[in-house]
């Protein structure tokens, strides 16, 4: 029989037997079942196609009838695709991973539909049920303990506060960001006017609204920022009593070494503060926010805090920072709903993209969900009422972001503060110059920025608890009361005055890692384990914000004495003594081994036993831009010698044939003449005399900056694992040569984008002309004080230091005063050993690493220095 | 002085290459210190030997150190240390880069230092320097013995044989002078309008048991 080649019937194809012969069954399924002989006696299955896997009851042949007579479709292969439910009583663990995606369906769905007669939901007859429906087993997770080595990242993944003030700085630095971008226009200021022309016939009201020109600021805070962000995803909780926290629930079993009592009294002590001399004041005070936040818990209440709640809980009385256990108790409806960073982050993002973007770059970000705007731009442009304007905005942002916010409206911070305040929930409120001393009387001096508790106590022992008594105490009583600073605050903001300005341009003055969660140490080992990670994240949020520091301070938390052993907060900081020391650097830095040194040696003169460390805190302050660095310590001193102005600037070369570039600080002495005053007093003759040496050392010179090994410059700028000597890492001890590769191989990282090109003239001419410059002019012995100087003084080595010291040292040893850089060397030596740093040891060994290679060309043997510090 | 006319410079380096080595055979304690006496030179104290055969040795080599330098042929002076077995184990380099020898010191107007006393200090410091220099060397091993070796150009110790006819030089092996991997401890320098030289000691690994080369005396 010959096969016809041109009648395509599928069969060619790959796998096309196959294919054709399932269409051919199931051709042959939907004949026999448009035959006579099949009983149609329902439409039920109508678009349903089964296929059967494994033993089933009723039988595969059963349910082929069924599914005949009843209006489906029966495959006797599974197509995916085609085949909408496989029907399976039980599947072995290979198959079901392989049909994981398909919906496997008990036989009895089948039956079940046929008997009721209609088409049962498939989902209540499913064989194994997606994960997300699966009961779960809970197992107790056990939190960490700072003492494990992941602690801190996952600390700071978890972390509420620490993403919020995260995100605040986020917030900050997009502000100062997008201002740099000088953009001009705003379009959101043209749709403001476009809403204003089309209600402004209907709505007189605002027409006469004219402007004194004060300046106009507005303070935007979203509405419980957390709760209403959360609800974007959940809109079925909107109206219901909600708090966001992280704790899911009640009931958790008292731990050892907890006893709430003794801390809570503890609090209540130190609250009460140790004066003791009006007892009976204190008890009419003692029902202050601290107390009640506490109030009505009992020994196994949950102890996590409620981090926001909505509008409808605040009415029970349930406010934010409340312990859920108390919380519950007051609303047992309460909703708990855990944080959703994303959406927080996707909020305040829209929030402020769409300030920025449409109406404004004045704006201050205070976190995430506040920020202050100068609004006397906008207004102005588009002659709107500060009223309109808070109104429009109020809408777009509840559109954008599906979340209401309050806006408050006053001619300085305060004022805007405190109408916030008055605008809140979801509203705006404009406090006009002309009510602010009506306003300002009403005001609970609480609600005013900077009076805190302490503060609070202090003037409510005056009888003071409002604004308006504050402002019947003169500036002098109050100065005399409160200090000249604070009384001057007070005696302006209760009068609703504020000479604050917004401030637009965010630069940190500090950056602190702290952590008081989690802090249970057995050994010294294990808080300096600890600290040093704490240092490292220290140095990589001055790294994010290109800065260092200059003063680190220390902050401890310490168990107090009478404080049970285990906080009432599981693994909380519980009751405890804060200490706070600090220590300046000579040099700014962000080098975390550095900051360590500093914390460790302040924690070793504080002796503290690790095992009561309830918290530590690393901060780093008065900070300083590292764009601009100044000179290298020894470059500082001979533009001091020279007693005339250096200019520094940076050069950039690039190279095209190798598509390098080079950066190299070239710094260029306006006369060369400067130098040689002290040769000039002297005889013309010993001029001369001199002449032919200084020849024979720039021959030198020259002749060592051709030939690699001569140049420490290079190596010295980006030296690479390759380029160590393997002998000299060898004669390291073990530990050592360590701490050496590691460091070597994060400055190779470090400095990846610093590209060295050893064929750069420019390079080997601005050095060799500056060190030549050094070792020209500086005598021995002042190179000798300089360098103690510079160890001394210095808290990290700079590399431009090191080469200066080692082309110094060069060119000593090519001019054959060897037994003077062996000196040096041997100096350098003693003093890196006193000092203790490992930073400082490698600058030794950087510069030990030139003067061996010229030694080793000129007298073909190393010279004999220390190669350990033991 | 001699009645053969040579320069200043050159006697002075004599001088003190002589009263160098003294020291450093002193300091170096390769031989018992009861050969040695005090004497007084540059203003200081110094070890100078009493042993015949051993200053004969010493005055029989700078006497062709003497010749060499009046031709300015002499590139370096070592004084080697062995140790039993006759392996290298530490040398002193003088390393002679310059003797004026026009300079004549009667020349008072074209001198910088016509007193020589800047040049006296120099050489005094270099000998104090010399009779500390065990501090910055390990000691040597037992039983060590040495050599003095010149470095000079082959034709120039022709020339200078027959002046050297009591005492010939014995051209030395390679091996002899070139220690294995050196470290370099440098002494002092010496430079002035009529020498120009350094000295630096160096020091190879004298850790090594030289028992552990001698041969088995199975074989």
């Amino acid at each position: 029989m010959k096969r016809n080649r041109n009648n395509t019937n599928g069969f060619e194809k790959w796998g096309g037997y196959m294919e054709a012969k399932k269409t051919k069954l199931e051709q042959q399924f939907t004949e026999k079942a448009a035959d006579d002989s099949n009983h149609v006696k329902s439409q039920i299955f109508k678009g349903i196609s089964i296929f059967v896997n494994g033993y089933t009851l009723p039988s595969a042949n059963e349910l082929k009838r069924i599914m005949m007579e009843n209006g489906g479709v029966y495959h006797h292969y599974h197509r995916p695709n085609i085949t909408t439910h496989i029907i399976a009583s039980n599947l072995p663990t290979a198959k079901l991973k392989l049909l994981k995606q398909f919906k496997i369906v008990k036989p009895e769905w089948i039956s079940d539909s046929l008997k009721d007669g209609k088409l049962l939901n498939y989902e209540n007859y499913l064989l194994f049920i997606d994960k997300p429906n699966q009961p779960k087993i809970d197992f107790p997770v056990r939190a960490k303990n700072a003492s494990e080595p992941t602690f801190l990242s996952e600390f700071y993944n978890n972390s509420r506060l620490h993403l919020i003030s995260t995100m605040a700085t986020t917030f900050k630095r997009l502000v100062n960001d997008t201002r740099k971008q000088n953009q001009t226009d705003y379009p959101g200021r043209q749709r403001l006017k476009n809403w204003i022309e089309q209600n402004r016939v209907k709505n007189m009201l605002f027409n006469d609204s004219e402007l004194d020109n004060d300046k106009i600021i507005m303070h935007i805070d979203m509405d419980c920022f957390f709760v209403s962000a959360g609800l974007v995803e959940r809109p079925e909780l909107r109206g219901l009593p909600v708090a966001v926290t992280h704790a899911k629930g009640n009931l958790s079993k008292q731990r050892e070494g907890v006893d709430r009592g003794t801390e809570f009294n503890l609090y209540v002590k130190r609250w009460r503060g140790d004066d003791d001399e009006n007892d009976e004041e204190e008890e009419t005070h003692e029902i202050r926010p601290r107390s009640t936040k506490r109030d009505g818990i009992n020994e196994t209440d949950s102890m996590a805090e409620i981090a926001c709640c909505s509008y409808e809980a605040r009415k029970v009385g349930i406010k934010n920072g409340m312990l859920v256990g108390q919380a519950l108790k007051m609303c047992p409806t309460l909703k708990l709903i855990p944080y959703n960073f994303e959406q927080y982050k996707k909020v305040a993002h829209t929030l402020y993209t769409h300030i920025l973007n449409d109406y404004t770059l004045d704006v201050e970000a205070v976190s995430c969900d506040e920020l202050y705007l100068d609004c006397s731009h906008i207004l102005e442009t588009t002659k709107a009422s500060p009223i309109e304007l808070a109104m429009f905005l109020r809408n777009e942002i509840k559109e954008k972001t599906q979340c209401p916010c309050s806006t408050g409206i006053g001619s300085n911070y305060l004022l805007a503060r405190l109408a916030t305040k008055k605008a809140k929930p979801d509203g705006q409120f404009y406090l006009e110059p002309g009510i602010v001393m009506d306003f300002m009387k009403n005001i609970d001096i609480l609600d005013v920025p900077g009076v805190g508790r302490t503060l609070g106590h202090k003037l409510s022992t005056l009888g003071i608890s409002t604004c308006g008594e504050l402002s019947s105490l003169s500036l002098q009583t109050l100065q005399s009361e409160f200090g000249n600073k604070t009384g001057l605050s007070l005696y302006k903001h209760c009068r609703g005055e504020d000479d604050r300005k917004l401030n637009y341009d965010y630069k940190p003055k500090s950056v602190s890692a702290d952590v008081n969660y989690g802090i249970r140490f057995q050994n010294k080992e294990e808080s300096d384990n600890f600290v040093r990670q704490l240092c490292n994240e220290v140095e990589k949020r001055l790294d994010d914000i290109e800065m260092n520091g200059k003063t680190v301070t220390l902050k401890l938390m310490i168990r107090n004495a009478e404080a049970p052993k285990e906080s009432a907060k599981f693994l909380g900081h519980g009751f405890c003594d804060n200490i706070t020391k600090s220590s300046s650097l000579t040099k700014s830095t962000s080098n975390s081994r550095i900051i360590f040194q500093v914390v460790n040696k302040i924690m070793n003169q504080l002796d503290i036993d690790p095992t009561e460390l309830r918290g530590i805190g690393i901060q780093m302050n008065k900070l300083e831009s590292r764009i601009v660095t100044g000179p290298g310590r020894i470059e500082n001193f001979i533009s001091n010698m020279k007693s005339e102005p250096k200019i520094n600037h940076t050069l950039i070369n690039e190279n095209t044939d190798n598509d390098k570039i080079i950066l190299t600080k070239v710094s260029k002495p306006k006369s060369h003449q400067s130098f040689s005053t002290e040769n000039i007093n002297k005889s013309k003759s010993v001029m001369d005399f001199f002449k032919p040496k200084e020849d024979l050392n720039s021959k030198k010179q020259l002749k060592s900056s051709n030939s690699k090994s001569i140049v420490p410059c290079q190596s010295l700028v980006n030296i690479k694992m390759s380029q160590v000597d393997p002998s000299f890492l060898d004669a390291l001890p073990a530990d050592l040569r360590l701490e050496l590769e590691n460091e070597l191989k994060s400055h190779e990282n470090l400095n990846s984008t610093f590209i060295e090109n050893q064929n750069s003239p420019i390079m080997e001419v601005t050095m060799t002309e500056e060190s030549s410059k050094l070792y020209q002019h500086v005598q021995i012995d002042k190179m000798k004080e300089f360098i103690e100087e510079w160890v001394v003084t210095e808290n990290e080595p700079k590399m431009c230091d090191n080469i200066m010291v080692s082309k110094y040292l060069c060119n000593l040893i090519s001019d054959a005063k060897t037994e003077d850089a062996y000196e040096i060397i041997r100096k350098l030596y003693r003093l890196i050993k006193n000092k203790d740093d490992l930073a400082w040891k490698q600058s030794y060994f950087d510069i030990l690493k030139n003067v061996q290679e010229i030694m080793m060309n000129l007298y073909n043997a190393k010279m004999k220095v220390e190669t350990t510090f033991k | 002085m001699s009645k053969e006319k040579f320069s200043d410079s050159v006697s002075v380096l004599l001088e003190l290459l002589e009263v160098s080595i003294h020291c450093i055979l002193y300091a170096r304690k390769v031989y018992p210190e009861g050969i040695f006496e005090l004497k007084k030179k540059y203003s200081v104290p110094v070890h100078v030997s009493i042993y015949p055969e051993l200053n004969s040795y010493i005055n029989g080599t700078l006497n062709a150190v003497k010749s060499l330098l009046k031709l300015k042929k002499l590139c370096k002076l070592d004084v080697c240390f062995y140790n039993k077995i006759g392996v290298i184990v530490e040398r002193f380099v003088f390393n002679i880069r310059n003797v004026e020898l026009e300079l004549n010191l009667s020349d008072f107007s074209n001198i910088r230092d016509p007193y020589l006393i800047k040049l006296e200090q120099m050489l005094r410091a270099f000998c104090l320097k010399l009779t500390v220099c065990d501090s910055f060397l390990k000691p040597l091993p037992p039983n060590c013995t040495f050599q003095i070796h010149i470095h000079t150009t082959e034709t120039n110790s022709i020339e200078i044989q027959k002046d050297t006819e009591e005492f010939p030089l014995i051209p030395c092996e390679k091996s002899d002078t070139i220690l294995t991997s050196p470290a370099i401890v440098p002494l002092r320098s010496i430079d002035c309008e009529h020498l120009n030289l350094e000295i630096y000691a160096e020091e190879g690994n004298k850790d090594e048991d030289p028992d552990l080369f001698t041969p088995s005396p199975l074989i």
